[in-house]
């Protein structure tokens, strides 16, 4: 869309937002990237001698096999949702009117509750069953993480290219005599493949990385990258080899990321006309989306009752238990003050970015689009690491304030995210309207602009509270020794066992979500019902 | 009144208004006409401050404009999707700009209820903009820019979202309501009935440039150049080598003819000007019937094919007639597609 002259917003309202991820995300990458061709000092210092020598360390039987086996569980990991997901997904777009929206709700809840719960509740409902099956820690038991974690990551963006199909597709190839197979290899899958790409994508990077399933899940044998990776900068002090660890999966990442863009849902062609008329899911989709929901929701439901079962009976008695807990109130508190101070900060800077991309003349605007979405797909290990070495390099006091400083940066892109895609569907005109009827720029904005894009500005910020709020790793790394978030707490709690207190504490915080999701809904649909109004207005 | 002199626009590189002069009347109703891309909504957006210009001025009322804000020139616009404030009701839509003028509150109150009442939409206060009809959402719009009462009102395409009969409807509330404020608009539109039936002076538009600037039935009768006469109505091309040698123009190269000023004359007399004809096509269409005919001379070579409106409907494929062409109502037009006077 061309942006008229007299609706354009200036294009420097982007700088305080790239600053700010340029100060706590870039100068981290920046540093590792630099660490990683230093050399490791006696007592745990950096030498700045320069060699490849971290790099062949790579190839050391012991850390390449480390490195075989993360690649082996993210490929059966994303396999795995693949089997489970593609199904899900596919009932999800074909169910009644009735069931489709609740569908998505049971999709959405697991993808924003909290993280360490909901590998908590895994681990919870592995540790109820019999020891001698050796469950619990094995690589079975991982692998059951990551596919229950992450499904959700594989089922959106693919729902999303189904949503956009054209189901007749599917008749026209019935009509010419395919079945079954052909159907799905021949129509289905290529057609919805930018969608599954995506998801694949995610799930792939996420797992490879992945750092709290395996030590809460795995025990000592499974050894994963992301694992070695907060070894080498937490224990054995040698981030150098760190570095060139943590480089390995950013490199993976942004070859994913470039994958992503070329060919994943966001490259899709917008559907042609979709069909009203989507034949309803036969019984092998309807027992694999069973699975898949049990896996999500089982645990879940698991940890809930053992939340309310006592050693007399039933009662509430964890519940007031972790309430009492001095440490775990200062937690929560903690992780409060730093996730509203994040969202404010977020909902400034990124409504100012917002307004820059969506609405001013901006040399290289998809260059700074992709500038500022880049957060999310960067592997959050690598982020929170990098941001523990730069700290700690620059003199920079962990804390709080720097765990704030770093969850804005990340937390920043939904609020850019959910204004921008507010502002392109608002046309131009209403702002040149509002200059016609004599309102100044100032006028013009406070009375037309912001209210029209206050839903969404509240949307990413509300967003960007429960990044900050679930944030484990970037936290863990940045909190420093004293202070620690719920998060961080709940993983410190259960790093070695499983305990009634941290079940009635998760127990809250899937409510808290669960009612987070509600007024999230309500406030989309608000979004939702004002964009149809400026679709009828426009008609 | 407004004076646009050599005003020109380039959108990187590419004139969408070429160096162009204009001069409206006060309360004049004026309408720009042309297909689209021709430049016309860029005009407009040059008059109303969304667009700067590249090269000219803009005079209105004595005072030059071009270099002022759209916030700041006495001029408003009804936009063609109408551009209301979704999250406003009707009255604070209408208000916007009176608002942004500071009047007081009493005298806010009396004109918007006044401009209420001009668009018949008294009652409609307070429904929320989303719940108006197409027809509804266009008055308001055409209230909110009327109440401020602008030097000059520009609508650009307002009803080219409406269905037929309601922009039928609205088009004669537009002119009455233009005659009786005596206001200056300025129109734009692709859709030359609504620019014949509405206009005082209508200016035809082709690649950013005014083709021709006149009162309808100049322009219809007597178009200056080819495409004036294509764009606004259609034409029938008469070969030239049909006519006896001295009837036409020296320099004629082209010879075209409105369809309603050739007459059916299938038993009557005869004139020299007269051909040839057979029913090729009967396009029934209610009041009247669109026949397409295949005409030809007596000793020449060569068909052409032309239509005519007639009211009878009882036409056979293939029957015989004889066509006429009025004396003196051709249009005659040189090797450049002019026409020759």
């Amino acid at each position: 869309m061309r942006i008229p002259e007299s609706a354009r917003y200036s294009a420097f309202w982007i700088t305080p937002a790239l600053i700010w991820s340029g100060v706590f995300i870039g100068i981290p990458l920046l540093l590792l990237t630099v660490t990683a061709f230093a050399q490791r000092g006696v007592y745990g210092g950096v030498i700045w001698e320069w060699s490849f020598q971290n790099f062949e360390r790579l190839f050391d039987p012991l850390y390449f096999g480390v490195i075989l086996q993360s690649l082996r569980l993210a490929a059966l990991s994303t396999l795995a949702c693949f089997m489970l997901g593609y199904p899900l997904a596919y009932w999800m777009v074909t169910a009644g009117k009735r069931i489709r929206p609740w569908l998505l709700l049971a999709v959405l809840l697991p993808f924003w509750s909290n993280f360490i719960v909901r590998v908590y509740s895994m681990k919870h409902l592995l540790a109820l069953l019999p020891e001698e099956w050796g469950l619990l820690p094995s690589e079975f038991a991982v692998l059951l993480g990551m596919v229950t974690c992450y499904l959700p990551i594989f089922v959106l963006p693919l729902y999303a290219a189904l949503e956009r199909m054209d189901f007749s597709l599917l008749e026209a190839a019935r009509d010419l005599g395919a079945r079954g197979q052909r159907v799905f290899f021949g129509v289905l899958l290529p057609q919805t493949a930018p969608g599954a790409l995506t998801g694949s994508i995610f799930v792939f990077t996420a797992a490879l990385g992945e750092f709290v399933i395996p030590n809460l899940l795995g025990g000592a044998r499974s050894a994963l990258i992301g694992g070695v990776i907060g070894d080498q900068f937490l224990k054995a002090r040698d981030w150098p080899f760190g570095s060139s660890l943590s480089l390995l999966l950013l490199g993976v990442s942004l070859f994913s990321l470039v994958l992503f863009i070329r060919h994943g849902e966001g490259s899709a062609r917008p559907a042609g006309a979709s069909s009203t008329h989507r034949p309803a899911a036969r019984r092998l989709v309807k027992t694999l989306s069973s699975v898949a929901l049990c896996l999500l929701y089982l645990p879940m439901v698991i940890l809930v009752i053992g939340s309310i079962r006592t050693p007399q009976g039933w009662g509430w008695d964890w519940y007031a238990l972790a309430l009492s807990n001095p440490a775990i109130l200062e937690a929560l508190g903690r992780s409060l003050r730093i996730a509203a101070g994040a969202s404010l900060v977020s909902a400034v800077l990124g409504t100012l970015a917002a307004l820059a991309l969506a609405r001013a003349r901006l040399p290289g605007r998809l260059f700074f689009q992709a500038l500022a979405t880049a957060p999310i797909v960067l592997p959050e290990l690598v982020l929170g690491i990098g941001a523990l070495a730069a700290f700690s390099r620059m003199g920079i006091e962990l804390g709080p304030l720097a765990t704030l400083c770093v969850h804005v940066s990340l937390s920043m892109v939904y609020v850019i995210l959910t204004v921008r895609s507010r502002l392109l569907t608002l046309h131009p005109d209403l702002d040149e309207a509002a200059a016609d009827l004599g309102a100044g720029h100032a006028r013009a904005f406070s009375r037309v602009l912001f209210p029209l894009i206050l839903p969404a500005v509240i949307a990413g910020a509300a967003l960007s509270f429960s990044v900050s709020f679930d944030d484990f790793l970037v936290s863990f790394f940045t909190l420093g020794s004293t202070a620690d978030t719920l998060p961080v707490k709940v993983y410190s709690m259960v790093r070695y066992g499983v305990s009634p207190e941290v079940n009635a504490i998760s127990t809250l915080l899937m409510g808290i979500t669960l009612a987070g999701a509600l007024i999230f809904f309500r406030l989309q649909r608000f979004a939702r019902d004002a964009q149809r109004f400026s679709r009828i207005e426009r008609r | 009144m407004l004076e646009l002199r050599g005003i020109a626009k380039d959108f990187e590189g590419f004139p969408a208004v070429r160096e162009l002069d204009l001069q409206l009347q006060e309360g004049e109703f004026f309408t720009l006409l042309g297909p689209s891309g021709c430049g016309k909504t860029t005009l407009l957006r040059l008059i109303g401050g969304f667009e700067l210009p590249s090269r000219g001025e803009i005079w209105s009322r004595g005072r030059r404009i071009d270099t002022l804000k759209p916030h700041q020139r006495a001029i408003n616009t009804v936009f063609q999707r109408y551009a209301l404030f979704p999250h406003m009701t009707v009255r604070q839509n209408i208000e916007f700009g009176l608002r942004s003028a500071r009047l007081s509150e009493q005298e806010i109150r009396s004109r918007a209820r006044e401009a209420l009442a001009l668009v018949q939409l008294q009652g409609f206060e307070d429904r929320a903009v989303p719940t108006l009809s197409g027809g509804q959402s266009q008055r308001v719009a055409l209230a909110r820019a009327l109440v401020n009462r602008p030097q000059v009102l520009l609508l650009d395409e307002p009803l080219s979202a409406l269905d037929r009969k309601l922009r039928d409807e609205l088009q004669v509330e537009l002119l009455a309501i233009q005659r009786k404020l005596g206001l200056t608009f300025l129109l734009v539109t692709h859709d030359q009935e609504e620019a014949l039936t509405l206009s005082d002076r209508i200016g035809v538009m082709k690649d950013g440039a005014l083709m021709q600037v006149g009162r309808p039935e100049d322009v219809y009768a007597r178009p200056a150049t080819r495409d004036v006469a294509e764009f606004l109505g259609t034409v029938n091309r008469v070969p030239t080598d049909w006519f006896p040698p001295d009837r036409l123009p020296a320099n004629c190269s082209e010879f075209c003819v409105r369809p309603e000023k050739l007459r059916l004359n299938p038993t009557g007399h005869s004139t020299e000007l007269a051909f040839k004809a057979e029913v090729a096509e009967v396009l029934y269409g209610g009041p009247a019937t669109k026949l397409w005919i295949q005409a030809r001379h007596a000793t020449r070579d060569g068909t052409a094919r032309w239509w005519l409106p007639t009211e009878r409907s009882d036409w056979e494929l293939g029957q015989a007639l004889r066509v006429h062409l009025l004396p003196g109502e051709g249009i005659a037009l040189d090797s450049e597609g002019r026409r020759i006077p």
